[in-house]
């Protein structure tokens, strides 16, 4: 008798249970995992980008975050490492504002460049460009990451690109100061800025001041 | 004892339809969409280009199917959602985080939401926001042709739409406008988002350095188009370039698609 009652309780639950099995196709693992805030100990604020939990590959391989730059003021700009116009512009850019850190000062900013080509820029295409551009790993860091992913950055950067050619890609010349919180606190659109004013906005979002 | 049994079974049955009545039927469904060619409306070539298969929604993201959606991802409720993902007037048409309210009918297009919140619905459904290219390619089928962009008619009647987009409240999807394919309302009832919505006219050309300023005159967007008689799609792309990723308006909504 009670078998039978178990039984029936079991194809009842079995019953409920089948109602919701429509959600079955959903990839919630997936989202779980590319969205999981909660329940981590860090907690970006309103407007920092390290809101975005998207998985990066640096130039090393390894899988990083962008809160991986959490803590520093970080001075972030997109390229792709063979393109011939104006990215060697931005990276020239980049490491004219690196060395006009003064030297006592020179860990306090993370410099990050992120590519807009997830096809051709590889961890290795990445790490033999740093070697290339001589960019220190220490201050240095470079990320490539799926389609998606560089489509999500660029929105929240309002960086515009698209593909021009097989191998080219036209785009804003844009280049994104962070504070240590990851919030965007300066934009520099195009080039000829007085650097040396940036480096000095920048230094006074160090944590040390 | 036997009584009892069957109060305890009619109870677990109730509480199985229950469940059952409470979820409105708001699956998606998917349309198979082909290979093909296309010619983008903004392109530096007049050669096509080649679009892989997918499949799309077979109507625009409802309401119902959101609010399912912010039912089981709090982060994405209009109280919770992070300022850097979404304007003030996210969701701003709904009674509540989680109520539709009159303004929201169950089977009407959700719209109010930003980029991030469309892209992070399509994830959540095991798909993704189409491209410009992939919805252009769609969106070009009028009733009985793939492509109908040349047709002066489907053009003009595509125009005379866009002027007397409907308000809040809106109608409901999948009730008017059915293309050669079998999607609905690809025009005629609210904008849509895209995956890359931000590939629109570069604002200058990013190969020269040039004071950027300079190039930024009117009408600088047309200069990059194919085809100039084609002014619903200049409509659209200039629409889109105007967007930033955290927009919330209440004429733009979004479908999703899925890599075959």
């Amino acid at each position: 008798m009670c078998k039978r009652y178990l039984s029936l309780l079991a194809l009842s639950m079995l019953f409920i249970f089948s109602s919701c099995s429509e959600d079955n196709d959903l990839d919630i693992e997936k989202f779980k995992k590319e969205n999981a805030y909660e329940g981590e100990e860090f907690e970006p604020s309103e407007e920092s980008i390290f809101n975005l939990s998207s998985d990066w590959e640096n130039q090393n391989g390894d899988t990083v975050q962008l809160n991986n730059v959490a803590g520093k003021p970080t001075i972030l700009a997109m390229i792709y490492t063979h393109c011939e116009y104006s990215c060697p512009l931005i990276t020239a850019d980049m490491k004219e504002l690196h060395s006009l850190i003064p030297k006592d000062r020179v860990e306090e900013i993370n410099f990050l460049i992120v590519s807009i080509d997830p096809i051709h820029d590889r961890p290795d295409t990445l790490s033999r460009f740093m070697k290339k551009e001589k960019m220190d790993e220490k201050y240095w860091t470079m990320l490539t990451g799926t389609e998606t992913n560089i489509r999500e950055l660029a929105a929240v950067l309002g960086f515009k690109y698209k593909k021009s050619s097989l191998m080219d890609y036209a785009h804003s010349n844009l280049i994104t100061v962070l504070n240590p919180e990851g919030e965007i606190v300066e934009q520099i659109n195009g080039f000829g800025t007085d650097k040396k004013k940036i480096i000095k906005k920048v230094l006074n979002y160090t944590n040390e001041d | 004892m036997i009584r009892l049994h069957y109060i305890l079974i009619s109870i677990f049955l109730l509480v199985g339809c229950s469940v059952l009545l409470s979820e409105p039927p708001s699956k998606i469904e998917w349309i198979s969409i082909p290979s093909g060619e296309f010619y983008p409306f903004f392109a530096d070539t007049v050669k096509p280009i080649t679009i892989d298969g997918f499949f799309i929604s077979s109507t625009q993201i409802t309401n119902s199917q959101f609010l399912r959606f912010v039912k089981s991802n709090p982060k994405w409720r209009r109280s919770k959602i992070k300022t850097i993902f979404a304007e003030s007037s996210y969701l701003h048409y709904w009674e509540s985080d989680t109520t539709l309210g009159i303004n929201a009918p169950p089977n009407a297009p959700v719209v109010a939401v930003s980029w991030f919140a469309a892209s992070a619905y399509c994830t959540w459904v095991g798909g993704r926001l189409p491209d410009m290219s992939e919805w252009e390619y769609v969106a070009s089928a009028s009733k009985n042709k793939k492509n109908a962009y040349n047709d002066e008619s489907f053009s003009s009647t595509l125009l005379r739409m866009y002027e007397k987009l409907p308000k809040i409240p809106l109608p409901n999807v999948g009730e008017k406008f059915k293309n050669y394919y079998g999607v609905y309302d690809m025009h005629g009832l609210v904008w849509e988002w895209t995956r890359d919505f931000n590939s629109v006219i570069v604002s200058t050309d990013s190969r020269e350095k040039t004071n950027q300023d300079g190039k930024l005159f009117c009408a600088a967007g047309s200069i990059g188009n194919v085809d100039p008689s084609n002014y619903s799609a200049f409509v659209r792309y200039s629409m889109w370039s105007s967007l930033q990723a955290k927009f919330c308006l209440r004429n733009l909504g979004f479908r999703c698609v899925k890599d075959i």
